[in-house]
């Protein structure tokens, strides 16, 4: 990074820039996972609404990041905290009201980004000091390569869990169909 | 350019676009333009010719705002990285089904997002103090 955009850097924008991207990958696997409980063709009215409460949790983690990169500084912090919880418990809930079809891979992987992001919100929340600040780009192209590492693997088992019957059986997409 | 993060970003990662675009077309010879099954680029990531074309536009889009100036980078790292966040998930659903017309496969979900993160990352978090164009 240059002198000056490392001048510009604030302490606690190196966490910042690891904190932002775990909320959006958990934000993204949950949109993923509440669109596949709401497509599901096994899904019940349950699992549907579940599914729109999470979807809503992910918009609103990827919102919270973007809010939190403008301002300069992890905005409400304890309420992020804290939602961070409620969402894990939304994840846990879909799979259970699914009977199990939803993705245990990308649940876990939502539940472990979730935690990580709250153990570093609450970090963050600590500091005497929370000076705003420009994030840091080397943090945060590993903590895009890492989340993207983590989330492409479970928004790929979103699709697969999306696509069981009822009777368990995996439906097949013909690509070529109609041609 | 070397003190902004912004240009930056979207200088290196327009050339690695416009470089990758290139590319395309040498394992794409002769898979339809809307194929849904594509050639393998460097024999990992699925692309077909209207994704070259893509990755080319998205390329040049950004070298262009990269050398422009601040504001300019920022605006187009803000709209290339929404979109790109939006086939992250987008993008999942629709492999494997005719309506893939970019040929997409696993890898390019990786690559996908990874540069949403990191170009909404800097666009957003980055020089705070110079709004985007569309801001």
């Amino acid at each position: 990074m240059s002198a000056p955009s490392r001048a510009a850097a604030a302490p606690g924008a190196g966490l910042r820039a690891w904190t932002v991207p775990l909320a959006w990958g958990a934000g993204l696997v949950s949109i993923g996972m509440g669109a596949a409980a709401i497509t599901g063709e096994a899904s019940s009215g349950a699992a549907r609404g579940s599914g729109v409460v999470l979807a809503v949790a992910g918009l609103l983690w990827l919102a919270w990041g973007a809010a939190a990169l403008s301002a300069g500084r992890l905005l409400l912090p304890r309420t992020a905290a804290a939602s961070t919880l409620v969402t894990v418990f939304g994840v846990a809930a879909l799979v259970v009201l699914t009977g199990g079809r939803a993705s245990i891979l990308a649940a876990a992987v939502a539940v472990v980004l979730l935690l990580t992001a709250a153990v570093m919100i609450i970090t963050d929340a600590r500091r005497r000091v929370a000076p705003a600040g420009a994030i840091r780009t080397v943090p945060l192209l590993l903590a895009a390569a890492l989340v993207a590492v983590v989330a492409t693997p479970a928004l790929g088992a979103v699709q697969d869990a999306a696509l069981v019957r009822p009777d368990g059986t995996v439906m097949v997409v013909d690509p070529h169909a109609g041609h | 350019m070397n003190s902004s993060p912004n240009r930056l970003v979207a200088t290196v990662f327009g050339a690695v676009y416009l470089v990758v675009g290139a590319l395309g077309f040498a394992v794409t010879g002769g898979v339809g333009f809307l194929a849904t099954d594509g050639g393998l680029l460097l024999r990992i990531f699925a692309v077909n010719p209207l994704h070259n074309i893509a990755h080319l536009l998205i390329g040049a889009a950004l070298v262009i705002a990269g050398l422009s100036g601040v504001r300019a980078a920022k605006t187009v790292n803000a709209t290339i990285g929404a979109a790109y966040l939006l086939l992250g998930v987008v993008g999942f659903f629709l492999v494997g089904t005719s309506a893939n017309i970019l040929a997409l496969n696993v890898p390019d979900h990786f690559l996908h997002l990874a540069s949403a993160i990191v170009l909404l990352g800097v666009a957003l978090g980055a020089e705070r103090g110079a709004r985007s164009v569309t801001a």
